[in-house]
């Protein structure tokens, strides 16, 4: 009978141990710093890299930050030499302020990419590099994706162009470096599994690597450790430099051109499959919305010269239905090789030879004069050199615009975009040391302005608080004998 | 008699060494009848019947050996020769004539067995460095003359022994302190030391009926300690006295399998030592003052290795070869038949399965996996600790460490603080108790040897033993060794007197609290189990005595928990982790079907002990499954260790039956024989323990992990290391945030007393909060916030290379400003923090100081605090302590910072080390006067 129970007892408890089941292994959280948005601020400490600065016998630059509060700012410009100390420099700066680093004062060794860390927010930096020859800026990234897009690159006759890579981490990178170009997919040689050595930086000539293309996009991808991507481009009478991208199915450009200068849009899709793409153009007057579409097949980097769209000048908005990579770029007429053409060519209108892919550096010139009041003749406001800048991805109300009347002799201006459709009352706020009043302006709807910044040492003011009661994009340009450069705004809410 | 030619050149005065008299009247006939005449006959030493014979006799009685060769008579040798020893008449002029010849001091006769006259018993002898003598003689070895040279040998046996007297001046005579044989050695080591020529005359002869086998005694083993130390140099003691440690250990441990119990010998033999030091100094100090030869001189008498060794494994191995069946009987006849009675070789294999299972443990030490972490660097510093002391876990805590930190530190103290001697020895220790205590536990149920030891094996390492040791339950893998032995004596014939009744139930409640001590929860498995057993038997009312045996000892063991369990969460004890064990499906099927064979086959008494056991293996499988309940960690070890217990009281009844050819005939052997199949899976697969050689551990994951440090710049000792991974994948215990598991240990290697973490205080919240940063992405300095923490390295744990949680917490890490990734071909991605200062305890001025124990050190600063990263803790010193943050202040002027201990805990702990002792003692007179 014992023996029966036994079976019985072993079998029911058994079985009801077999019934159990198992813990379910919970999944890990889905963590990661991969935004496409590489240029906003936030409330929080942050660090800005900004690959591309020099300073050295021939070339100047700065560093420009703003805040909105009072923060201390770490300036690192890591040594080439690795037995050697970075070069740090620690500013206090009483927000919101803005001030004007000089490079040189921290370090003076050429070439000095660098890394800005705030311990409060939001702050900003951005850069400006100017020689006798050049002059060019661009902000600086905050955020470090694995993965970025450098879309506008251009190798034809003429030009030269370099690949910044800047890694300001201690873990050494290895990097993927995939090129798309006029040709579809171009292998280049050597940069499958590229090494990028930890607080330092590499700079390779692409001209040399893969010359004679029109239109390079490349896909920087990390391995392991991370790098902060730059164009560097050259045509001979002006640089200009422009960081890695995310990507964005809206972009904003509230300045594409300078007097004497044709914007060029380029466009660059890596997905998969087609994006159609509508381009908005933004004038003094009001908008020209749709004014171009198109379909921008994976592969196919696009160059499309605003400038067949509409009389320059104009702010430019490119809505897709897929995310995309988008670079404005400014140069005389004829710098860039046209790769597009959209409208039918009036045989007239231009000095081109009609094939549509000539790489013709001639500089225009504004064939516009005007007069005084006093009705003598005004020398029309021409610049020469080559502008760069990816757009921004969204419209905000605040932005913070460092760096500005930094540069000798050069005309600094903010571009202000209202893409709503509503007025906008704009206020703009000097930062800097002397406490100037409060500038508003309006901006209707569907326009864009222009303020002209005084220089620094007039002023002694770096930068500017930008805001607006509706949604603004906020760009700035800089352009003297020495070149021209624009700067894409950080919005920080 | 005394020449009748007055003294010679030799003159020989002859002291025999007496003991109770007895046998005196026939030395010293044989003493007064030598042909060469000694110029006087002394009786030295020997108690009141001695001093009556020799009074008796005529013969002069002096007090001591001293007393003796301090005589100013005027004899230039003295002849000892002891009570016992039958000189032939012609053995003191042989032993002149050989001196005066060959210019020795120390000359010893050919010893005979009075007995039997043609056996030798000793011919001069040498030693090994041990100072173990060595005869080269078989046992019953007769004399043809083979060893008839004079000689230079180590010793002289003391039965006869002719001494030049102003030598055994020089040298205080013989060592009083100790044995004969031990004497005679240490004495003609010392004459050696003073150029005295040492030989033996194999011409003089006597006979000796004095029995002097005992060289294995303790006194003798102490005594040769005490002459290494009096003789040799001090590079020569320096290798000599560890190895003379570990051979005595070694042959203690040999020796039990020849049923001899020798460790208490040994023990004894070194605490001797220790207190006799301050005389064996002096008595080094005299030896070697006025040396004129070195150790070399000694050595040349010596053999190599350890006689004591040597001999023993030689015994062994005559035992093995006696046990082996010889080429005739190599049959399944000869193999049923040792099946069939308890068996040496069943016993051996068993042992050498203990060792080739355990193997990994002795080179290594316990695998760093899961919740098996080595002990603490120092078993003193866990003893402090655990009793009120700090508790290092995470970022520190006061939170009472679990008994098993405490008793393994007592071991680890008692083995020399050699953590990994500590670990092997509770390792397989508890594997040869379980095997053992199994045996004897189911031989209650006339369950014979070789069924039992298999059943033993399968308890120490079936399925059920490997699912504990598979969760790295170690205490629970110690403590099941003790659990059989636990209900063994709870289940033994209650005996008669008072006395003994009180020794069994003491003896009960030292083993369980001994197995709740390594694993609490073990305390009641006895319990439980023999209160089935009793619902199972009704009316037996043995039984039910052994219940209530069992649970009165349980009682009592409860206060040997103290003071872990008056301080601990009892409720976040059995309810952390979860419970849940992966039944192997394979062993499942095999326990089912021979269990139910059994049952269905076995003669009643076996049957029911093998349903027991499958009702304690089904009860302790769904424990060990009941996470659906809320039951964490703990309950499903005890659980595993409940369905092992019941898978040997399957097995043993199940393998016995079958040898019961009288029972169990017919379709009952036919079942007996299937539910034997299934026990040989069961015992194949205990033998998967032996892949390993970790005693059924997982691979170790984490040394190769966090060594790295110790070969890292600066101190090691000096900084923590955070861990990071997935939830149950982290050493120990983990904290979770966001889905991610983390947990911080020190560095060079994270050791068992930092097992399990403390309920989140000020500092673990602060992690926390900089960790919620730091995964935010709101920095990017994550060195610089962590440093403040203690914290020098981070180590990614990925359970492999598409491990999605390390995967996310790389991504974490990624972009960060001062982290440095190691390289050097690391198995986990490992980072090392840039800021300064990244250490557990830095004073104001900057100095970083190292972790000692639970306590800090560093460079002695007045007037200078010192911030401990500990948790706050107002028990922190010395000086004025001042909270800094989550952390301490204490001051850095005495060069030392530690915590002073919970006074309430500490007593505690040393009631219950009392209270041990008390259990020990009733149990000791229990079973003496029962």
């Amino acid at each position: 009978m014992r023996r029966v129970i036994a079976i019985v007892v072993v079998a029911i408890v058994g079985t009801f141990a077999f019934a159990q089941s198992a813990p379910i292994d919970e999944s890990p959280p889905d963590l990661g710093t991969l935004p496409s948005e590489v240029g906003g601020a936030t409330g929080d400490p942050s660090a800005w890299y900004c690959p591309w600065v020099a300073a050295g016998a021939l070339r100047d630059s700065t560093f420009g930050i703003a805040s909105m509060l009072d923060v201390n700012a770490l300036i690192t410009l890591p040594n080439p030499n690795p037995a050697e100390e970075a070069a740090v420099d620690e500013i206090r700066l009483l927000g919101p302020g803005a001030r004007s680093i000089d490079t040189g004062e921290i370090a003076r060794r050429g070439m000095s990419p660098g890394t800005v860390e705030f311990d409060d927010g939001p702050a900003v930096a951005t850069t400006a590099m100017w020689s006798d020859e050049i002059l060019t800026g661009d902000r600086c990234v905050v955020s470090v994706p694995k993965e970025w897009q450098l879309v506008g690159g251009v190798t034809a006759e003429g030009f030269t162009l370099e690949l910044q890579l800047f890694n300001p981490f201690a873990e050494p990178a290895k990097v993927t470096i995939e090129a798309i170009t006029e040709f579809g997919r171009s292998p280049l040689s050597g940069f499958e599994s590229f090494d990028v050595a930890g607080r330092s930086w590499v700079t390779e000539d692409l001209s040399r690597l893969i010359p004679f293309l029109d239109i390079i996009t490349l896909t920087v991808r990390s391995e392991s450790g991370i790098v902060i991507p730059a164009f560097v481009l050259n045509n001979g009478t002006d640089e200009a430099s422009w960081p890695g991208i995310g990507q964005s199915s809206t972009w904003d450009f509230p300045v594409t051109s300078l007097p004497g200068l044709d914007p060029t849009l380029v466009i660059s899709n890596t997905g998969s499959v087609g994006a159609t793409v509508a381009i908005d153009l933004f004038t003094q007057d009001g908008p020209l919305l749709d004014a171009d579409g198109r379909i921008v097949s994976p592969l196919e980097p696009l160059r499309i010269n605003l400038a067949d769209l509409g009389e320059p000048p104009f702010a430019v908005r490119v809505r897709s239905n897929a995310p995309i990579g988008a670079v404005v770029q400014a140069a005389p007429e004829g710098t860039f090789p046209k790769v597009d053409v959209v409208l039918p060519e009036d045989p007239g209108a231009s000095g081109d030879d009609g094939d549509g892919t000539t790489t013709s550096t001639t500089v225009g010139e504004d064939a516009s004069a005007g007069t005084t009041a006093d009705g003598e003749a005004i020398e029309p406001l021409v610049y020469d050199g080559v502008a760069a800048m990816p757009g921004n991805v969204e419209p905000l109300e605040r932005w913070l615009v460092p760096g500005l009347g930094v540069v000798p002799g050069a005309d600094t201006l903010i571009w202000v975009l209202n893409p709503s459709g509503e007025d906008a009352t704009v206020s703009i706020k000097p930062l800097g040391v002397s406490a100037r009043k409060t500038e508003e302006i309006v901006v209707p709807a569907g326009t864009y302005r222009e303020v002209s910044v005084a220089p620094i040492s007039e002023t002694g003011n770096s930068g500017m608080l930008v805001e607006a009661d509706v949604p603004i994009s906020v760009a700035v340009s800089i352009a003297g004998p020495q070149g021209v450069a624009f700067i894409g705004g950080v919005g920080i809410g | 008699m005394q020449s009748s030619e007055g003294p010679t050149p030799t003159s020989v005065s002859a002291a025999i060494f007496a003991r109770h008299g007895a046998d005196l009247p026939a030395t010293i006939v044989a003493v007064r009848r030598q042909v060469y005449g000694v110029t006087r006959v002394s009786v030295v030493s020997g108690d009141t019947d001695a001093r009556h014979t020799a009074k008796d006799l005529g013969v002069e009685w002096v007090s001591s050996m001293s007393a003796a060769i301090g005589d100013t008579d005027d004899a230039t040798h003295l002849w000892i020769v002891e009570e016992g020893v039958e000189p032939r008449p012609d053995a003191l002029g042989a032993l002149v004539a050989a001196a005066t010849r060959l210019d020795a001091s120390v000359v010893g006769s050919k010893v005979l067995d009075a007995a039997n006259p043609e056996r030798l018993v000793s011919s001069g002898f040498a030693t090994d460095v041990f100072e173990t003598p060595y005869t080269g003689f078989d046992d019953e070895e007769l004399d043809q003359g083979q060893y008839d040279v004079v000689r230079d040998v180590a010793a002289v046996g003391g039965q006869s022994v002719l001494i030049r007297k102003d030598l055994a001046r020089g040298l205080g005579g013989p060592d009083l302190a100790m044995p004969s044989i031990a004497a005679s050695v240490d004495f003609c080591q010392r004459a050696r030391l003073r150029g005295a020529r040492v030989i033996v005359v194999p011409s003089s002869e006597v006979l000796s009926s004095h029995d002097q086998s005992h060289v294995d005694h303790w006194r003798e083993r102490a005594a040769r300690i005490r002459s290494m130390i009096k003789v040799y140099g001090p590079m020569t003691l320096l290798w000599a006295l560890p190895m003379a440690f570990l051979s005595g250990f070694a042959q203690s441990f040999l020796s039990l399998f020849l049923g001899r119990w020798r460790f208490l010998h040994w023990v004894r033999a070194w605490l001797w030592n220790v207190a006799k030091l301050p005389s064996t100094l002096k008595g080094r100090h005299a030896a070697r003052n006025g040396r004129v030869v070195g150790d070399s001189e000694l050595f040349r008498y010596q053999v190599s290795g350890s006689v004591a060794l040597k001999s023993v494994v030689g015994e062994l191995s005559d035992r093995v070869r006696e046990r082996l069946p010889g080429e005739d009987r190599l049959s399944v006849d000869a193999i049923g038949e040792e099946i069939r009675r308890p068996s040496f070789i069943v016993g051996f294999l068993a042992v050498l399965f203990v060792a080739v299972a355990t193997r990994s443990i002795w080179t290594v030490g316990l695998p760093a996996v899961g919740f098996s972490l080595p002990f603490s660097d120092s078993g003193p510093a866990a003893v402090g600790a655990y009793a009120g002391g700090w508790n290092p876990a995470g970022l520190g805590s006061i939170e009472a460490l679990r008994p098993l930190i405490g008793f393994a530190g007592v071991i680890q103290t008692v083995l020399f603080d050699n953590r990994r001697l500590a670990e092997y020895a509770l390792t397989a220790g508890s594997w040869l108790l379980g095997i053992w205590g199994t045996v004897r536990l189911l031989r209650t149920w006339g369950v014979r040897a070789v069924a039992g030891t298999l059943a033993g094996i399968v308890y120490v390492s079936g399925p059920a033993a490997q699912g504990i040791a598979g969760e790295t339950a170690v205490g629970v893998t110690f403590a099941i060794g003790f659990v059989p032995w636990v209900m063994r004596f709870a289940l033994a014939p209650f005996p008669e007197s008072s006395f003994a009744r009180v020794g069994r139930i003491s003896a009960v409640a030292l083993i369980a609290g001994i197995s709740a001590v390594l694993a609490p929860l073990t305390l009641a498995i006895p319990v439980t189990a023999l209160l089935l057993w009793a619902l199972f038997n009704m009316t037996d009312r043995a039984a039910w005595r052994a219940l209530a045996v069992s649970a009165v000892g349980a009682i009592l063991a409860v206060p040997l928990l103290f003071p872990w369990v008056g301080a601990a969460d009892l409720l976040r004890f059995v309810t952390d982790g979860d419970a849940f064990w992966a039944i192997p499906a394979v062993t499942a099927t095999a326990a089912a079907i021979a269990a139910v064979g059994a049952l269905v086959s076995a003669p009643k008494r076996l049957a029911l002990v093998a349903g027991w056991g499958a009702m304690l293996a089904a009860a302790g499988a769904l424990m060990a499954r009941s996470f659906g309940f809320e039951m964490g960690r703990e309950i499903g070890a005890a659980g595993l260790a409940f369905a092992t217990l019941g898978l040997a009281l399957v097995v043993g009844p199940s393998l016995e039956a079958i040898t019961r050819t009288g029972e169990v005939g017919g379709w009952r052997r036919v079942v007996a024989g299937i539910s034997v199949a299934g026990s040989v899976v069961l015992i194949a697969a205990s033998a998967m323990a032996l892949v390993g050689g970790r005693a059924a551990y997982p691979g170790d994951q984490y040394r190769e992990a966090f060594t790295f440090s110790a070969a890292r710049p600066g101190d090691p000792f000096a900084s923590r290391i955070l861990v990071v991974g997935a939830p149950g994948n982290l050493p120990g215990e983990d904290r979770i945030i966001d889905g991610l598991a983390y947990r911080v240990v020190s560095a060079p290697m994270p050791e068992s007393w930092e097992t399990y973490l403390n309920a989140p205080r000020a500092g673990d919240d602060a992690l926390a909060e900089a960790l919620a940063t730091i995964i935010g992405g709101e920095t990017t300095r994550v060195g610089e916030l962590l440093a403040s923490f203690g914290i020098r390295w981070i180590v990614v744990i990925a359970e492999d290379e598409r491990d999605p949680f390390a995967a996310a917490w790389n991504t974490t890490f990624d972009g960060q400003l001062d982290l440095v990734p190691l390289g050097g071909g690391l198995e986990n991605l490992t980072f090392e923090i840039e800021a300064e200062h990244a250490v557990r305890a830095v004073s104001a001025s900057g100095a970083e100081w190292t972790r000692v124990g639970t306590g800090y050190e560093g460079i002695e600063e007045f007037g200078v605090t010192l911030e401990v990263r500990e948790n706050a803790n107002d028990r922190w010193g010395p000086g004025e302590w001042q909270q800094i943050g989550w952390a301490n202040g204490a001051s850095a002027t005495a060069g030392r910072a530690e915590f002073d201990p919970i006074g309430q805990h500490r007593t505690q702990a040393l009631l219950a080390a009392a209270w041990l002792i008390v259990l020990g003692a009733f149990s000791w007179v229990g079973r003496r006067l029962g």
